[in-house]
């Protein structure tokens, strides 16, 4: 019994020992800085190990092989799956990536025509193109309660687009100038000679009202005049395409004209929404 | 050489050997992101068929070994393998030694060594991991594989190291251990 005591005793004394000899080699190597004497012990001894650890990684190479053998069987399966989903990811990130890419290109232009009009305006987004083959219309995703009234002119970075027709509270139908319904005053600008540009509901802009005495060239700008009282003057709205001689008894002639902005790949629009429009029942007042 | 010099030598070879296993093939054997602790299963093992005081010995020395190598906080695992070992020893003494204590006492104790390396290292502000999240997502499945592997090094120890002469902690009252 006594021995068993004693026993018992030198084993809790034994404990007490190593766990106060742990707490003050915890504590001390807590409050020393990187370059203290345990610090230093412990490099010293990585050092020593290292050489060990080579030799006995080239040793257990095999168990640990066989291991990783096992294991990458084991879950070959599952990894095939995983790789798989990280590449259908990988994939549309890399789709987002260029859709990023394309939408800053051209959101740089859209802000650049932003700052440089002296009229205040609105950025908006295309939100769809009209669904039928009569009606060459966008819809945008800013209407009424953006400010977005009727008759407004919207404009992209590559020149006129269209007006606003009708507008909603949150959205708004832009009827495109080469819509069949559509005209807009148009000014050649080399020329100088007046007209209207019309729609043909075809990706075509039809110059007409021009003299048959105007000199009208091949490639030369189709600008807005001002004179409709829709849109501001010198706005491009395409380039003549083709200028035939029209029938001479004829006063005057039309000028194809091809338009400036691709309408199919429309994505963003400007509208000009402090330009001071001039309606027809305003003159007629 | 006597028998408890033979086995003196024998523990303290297989004590480096699971510390060289510790930090070369542990690390490559990982399951559900945790790699199990040779050395703590070494030292319950130890503990269960030796008695506490070798058991908070040999906990000491392969904390202390591992606390050299893993460049951490110095004295952290020494501290509690030391503790660990004296606990199983202790156990062993008064429930007799079984491999259901083995397999419970690995457990317990791997749950309890985690815990306590979380609550110093929250302590002393070197760690900033959610205790109870660690608690499940890593000492959990830590104990697990610890324990599945207890019977493994149980039976190597008996192998290379025996039980000692005048009957181990546990085999003074449980008798004939397995």
């Amino acid at each position: 019994m006594r021995y068993q005591e004693k026993k018992s005793l030198r084993n809790r004394i034994v404990l007490g020992a190593l766990v106060l000899i742990s707490i003050t080699l915890l504590t001390v190597y807590y409050k020393e800085n990187r370059s203290g004497f345990l610090h230093g012990m412990q490099k010293v001894s990585m050092s020593v190990t290292a050489p060990i650890q080579v030799g006995a990684n080239k040793v257990t190479s095999p168990v640990r092989n066989s291991f990783s053998w096992g294991s990458d069987l084991f879950n070959a399966g599952s990894k095939y799956r995983k790789a798989q989903q990280q590449l259908s990811l990988l994939q549309k990130e890399t789709v987002d990536y260029r859709e990023t890419k394309m939408e800053n290109v051209r959101l740089r232009e859209l802000l650049s025509l932003k700052k440089s009009l002296p009229y205040q305006n609105m950025a908006a987004s295309v939100i769809s193109h009209s669904g039928d083959n009569y009606d060459s219309s966008i819809i945008i995703d800013k209407g009424t309660g953006d400010g977005v009234l009727e008759d407004m002119p919207v404009i992209s970075p590559d020149g006129v687009v269209g007006t606003v027709v009708s507008s909603g509270r949150s959205a708004a139908e832009v009827k495109l100038v080469v819509d069949d319904k559509s005209g807009i005053a148009a000014l050649l600008q080399e020329s100088r000679a007046n007209g209207i540009a019309s729609g043909t509901g075809e990706d075509l802009l039809e110059l007409e009202y021009i003299k048959q005495s105007t000199k009208v060239k091949v490639g030369e700008l189709v600008v807005t005049s001002g004179m409709g009282g829709i849109f501001p003057k010198g706005l491009l709205i395409g380039v003549v395409k083709a200028a035939p001689p029209g029938i001479a008894s004829e006063l005057f002639r039309r000028v194809d004209v091809t338009p400036a902005v691709e309408f199919s790949q429309l994505e963003e629009v400007l509208i000009l929404t402090g330009y001071p429009i001039v309606r027809e029942k305003d003159l007629v007042r | 050489m006597s028998v408890n010099l033979r086995q003196r030598t024998a523990l303290v070879v297989c004590l480096l050997l699971a510390f060289i296993i510790q930090t070369t093939v542990a690390p490559k054997i990982r399951l559900l992101g945790v790699q199990p602790d040779v050395v703590l299963i070494l030292t319950v093992t130890i503990a269960l068929m030796r008695g506490p005081l070798s058991g908070s010995m040999t906990g000491f020395a392969g904390g202390m070994l591992r606390d050299f190598q893993s460049q951490g906080m110095l004295g952290i695992d020494a501290l509690i393998k030391s503790v660990l070992g004296f606990v199983a020893g202790r156990a062993a003494e008064e429930f007799g030694f079984s491999v259901m204590l083995g397999l419970i006492s690995v457990f317990v104790g791997s749950m309890v060594s985690e815990f306590a390396r979380l609550l110093i290292g929250f302590i002393i502000g070197i760690s900033r991991y959610d205790i109870i999240r660690e608690l499940f997502f890593t000492a959990l499945p830590f104990a697990i594989y610890n324990t599945l592997l207890f019977p493994l090094v149980f039976l190597a120890i008996e192998k290379l190291v025996g039980w000692p002469d005048e009957q181990g902690a546990g085999m003074i009252q449980a008798g004939r251990p397995l």
